[in-house]
């Protein structure tokens, strides 16, 4: 029995988004527990509600944007890494 | 000076109304936006600085996701970076209210302080301002020494020190003099 050394890495572009979603999923959890600091402990006031709403305004043009951008990629490229 | 108007505070008891409730002065604040516009301009300027490499590079398919995968993390890690700054500038809050001080002071994502003075414990009140900007924007620091205790409160970069001084030794002395009031009352009852 013989094994044959690799000779190159083959994988599709969509596989670096894994690391972009991993950072996504950070993002959510942070955003979650600064909101929820500001939901429980702050003080009731205009600024407060309106800073939660800058901020989701803002998160959501920021990953619309990226998803405009990125749905001109193929995705399906696949990249050969040779060794 | 009282740049918040609230209706009702967190632990309010009975019977209590908030005299000032205070916060940081903008200006403190105004640095983090200025830290947060300089952020977003630096990968538009470093786009513009080069605009014929960069049209180049971009024909590359991968280098394209990926400038496309890290521009969108770093816009979104700098918005959460505000937003974390301004939650922090936010619940730090001081309100002096007719019967106390409560302090509250958030440290960080998972730290935070809250403590309480009674007003009639209050022996002296001091305020400091240092430097040009304070100065001029009148903001600065405001010490709050409690009789029989080493730690004192501190109002931090807060507007108008001097008035908040004025304000609190009002209460303090309005406090003196309704309980002084109420122990004449019980010693003419007594009698």
């Amino acid at each position: 029995m013989s094994f044959a050394m690799p000779t190159g890495i083959e994988f599709e572009l969509s596989f670096i988004l894994i690391p972009y979603f991993l950072f996504l999923f950070l993002f959510a959890v942070f955003a979650f527990f600064n909101l929820y600091h500001i939901i429980r402990f702050g003080v009731k006031t205009t600024l407060g509600l309106f800073s939660i709403v800058v901020f989701g305004v803002g998160t959501f043009y920021i990953l619309v944007g990226t998803m405009a951008a990125a749905s001109e990629i193929d995705w399906n490229y696949i990249i050969n890494i040779t060794l | 000076m009282n740049l918040l108007k609230i209706k009702s505070f967190p632990g309010q008891e009975k019977g209590e109304k908030a005299i000032l409730v205070l916060r940081r002065h903008w200006f403190v604040f105004f640095k983090t936006i200025l830290l947060f516009g300089l952020g977003l301009l630096i990968p538009i300027v470093i786009y513009n600085a080069f605009p014929e490499l960069w049209g180049n590079i971009f024909q590359n398919e991968v280098i394209k996701a990926v400038s496309i995968l890290l521009i969108s993390a770093y816009y979104l890690g700098m918005w959460l970076f505000f937003f974390a700054h301004f939650v922090d500038y936010y619940l730090d809050i001081w309100i002096v209210s007719n019967k106390r001080i409560i302090n509250t002071e958030q440290k960080g994502l998972f730290s935070r302080t809250i403590s309480e003075q009674k007003l009639e414990t209050i022996q002296d009140v001091t305020s400091e301002v240092k430097g040009i900007i304070p100065t001029f924007l009148d903001y600065g620091d405001v010490y709050i020494q409690s009789a029989g205790t080493l730690q004192r409160f501190v109002f931090k970069q807060v507007h108008h020190p001097n008035q908040i001084i004025k304000t609190i030794l009002a209460l303090v002395k309005e406090g003196q003099r309704f309980e002084a009031m109420n122990q004449l009352k019980t010693e003419i009852k007594i009698k």
